[in-house]
């Protein structure tokens, strides 16, 4: 008998590859079939062809022990314990802990980022722009999108003592580097989880149950407040797996809109996907060639002086 | 996985060039991939090229976030699964023989391989095909139990046991023979 990871590799192994001929037929009929739908293309009243995103499910983490202080009252934990599997119903430091501890293992996470602009009447808008998140233990990467097309890649990464931030623009062919102080904290989902699992013996609200992404999750709203001198209207909303429970979803809510009083946007991060198995390159800022070193700004105030004569 | 963020982004913009890096960088692997799913050359050829073709079509319309060589193996999977059902659709003729599978290679062979990859594809070919297609997406394209759960809409311990039993009898089958 061969070992089990024998037979893996022996799998794993296994080569079929395109001859010559077949090599030229296949690249033949896909030329042509690309040729031809762009010819169509151009013809109006063409319909779109819509593609099947593929999603990841997030990732069961083990759980280990990290001790809550729970202090304060709070009204929607009656009693302690849980309710009929309702592990929220009992208190934080019942199942907070496990939670925390299962962030503490999270060596990397990816996850999505929108903006959603509320208006006076409270009507809502998505951003077409919108954001993709990796982050490691240290460095981070952000692809900013444009709709469906990659606008942007922005990474930081460790330099000595502080962080390299390499940004390239498709829109534009562009690239720009520095270095500058400090880290990326700031933008750590991850860092954001432990900061609200920390605080929501405070919480404001249990918002129940929702059904986010095809998982039931629970919900439960913090007011900014809690954590600084913020306005009473900013308000944060955090939601978790209720198998998992891990986080879903992260929304920040009543954001003011620069010389927008009327205004106000909300971010949500969702989509994330633990520990995936990224590519080793992800962190590793790359260039595409012919692209010219040039700060945004710098390359919009050129264009602008051209096109004014 | 920049350089397929890149090819993403020009093939949405409708570079030419970027279909055929794509087309160069898996088209091997889809292959491999569905010959471990159809074991059918000529099934396999016409799988890999239904893909490509549909894709090539989808330029400019294009709208990926993940991984790329994860959505063409998907895609692959979808037209094995497509073909698998339409061949239990046939009816089978009276006094069908299986033909019998010759040990000779055609010099005008349109696929290459070697002997080790064939006996693998035949015996994978004896798995039932939910176990076959769990070997396959994680061994050859590299997918996530979890992941293939999704796609086969089963637990992840239940794509476990497939993958676990899969692998003793594909190990029974090739003892002696590799």
């Amino acid at each position: 008998m061969r070992p089990a990871d024998k037979i893996e590799n022996v799998v794993k192994k296994m080569s079929f590859k395109a001859g010559p001929e077949l090599d030229k037929d296949l690249w033949a009929e896909t030329s042509k079939a690309r040729n031809e739908f762009h010819k169509t293309m151009l013809a109006p009243g063409q319909q779109n062809i819509r593609r099947t995103i593929m999603k990841s499910p997030i990732t069961k983490l083990a759980a280990a022990a990290i001790v809550i202080v729970v202090v304060g009252g709070i009204t929607f934990w009656p009693g302690g314990g849980s309710d009929g599997g309702k592990w929220w119903l009992g208190p934080p430091a019942a199942w907070g802990q496990e939670i925390l501890a299962a962030l503490n293992t999270v060596k990397g996470v990816t996850c999505r980022e929108q903006t959603v602009l509320v208006m006076a009447d409270g009507s809502r808008h998505t951003s077409g722009t919108w954001d993709i998140f990796y982050v490691s233990h240290d460095s981070y990467r952000r692809d900013i999108y444009d709709g469906d097309v990659l606008r942007e890649i922005q990474w930081y990464i460790p330099d000595g003592d502080g962080t390299l931030h390499h940004s390239v623009r498709f829109d534009l062919q562009s690239y720009f580097t520095h270095t500058g102080e400090g880290s990326f904290g700031n933008y750590d989902p991850v860092e954001r989880m432990r900061f609200y699992v920390s605080l929501l013996d405070q919480a404001d609200e249990l918002l129940g149950e929702q059904i986010i992404d095809g998982r039931n999750c629970v919900g439960f709203e913090i007011s900014a407040a809690r954590y600084g001198d913020n306005p009473a209207d900013w308000f944060d909303c955090i939601w978790f797996d209720v198998e998992t429970k891990l986080p879903v979803r992260m929304e920040k809510h009543g954001r003011p809109v620069t010389n927008q009083p009327d205004k106000t946007f909300t971010t949500i991060q969702d989509q994330f996907d633990y520990n995936p198995q990224l590519p080793d390159d992800t962190f590793v800022p790359e260039t595409p060639e012919g692209f010219i070193n040039a700060h945004p700004d710098e390359i919009r105030a050129t264009r602008e002086k051209e096109q004014n004569g | 996985m920049i350089e397929d963020e890149l090819l993403k982004w020009k093939f949405k913009a409708g570079g030419k060039d970027a279909l055929q890096r794509i087309y160069e960088k898996y088209r091997d692997f889809l292959l491999t991939l569905a010959m471990a799913l159809v074991n059918d050359a000529g099934l396999a050829e016409d799988i890999v090229h239904d893909v490509f073709v549909t894709f090539a079509q989808s330029s400019g319309t294009f709208k990926l976030r993940g991984s790329l060589k994860s959505y063409l193996a998907t895609c692959t999977l979808n037209r094995c699964r497509d073909q698998i059902r339409a061949r239990k659709r046939q009816p089978l003729s009276l006094n069908e023989d299986t033909p019998m599978q010759s040990d000779f290679d055609p010099p005008d062979k349109r696929m290459i391989s070697d002997e080790q990859s064939r006996q693998v594809a035949d015996a994978m070919a004896r798995l039932p095909y939910e176990q076959r297609e769990v070997i396959a997406l994680h061994l050859n394209a590299a997918m996530k139990l979890r992941h293939i759960a999704g796609l086969q809409n089963v637990a992840t311990s239940t794509v476990k046991g497939r993958y676990r039993y899969g692998l003793q009898k594909l190990r029974a089958v090739l003892n002696g023979r590799l």
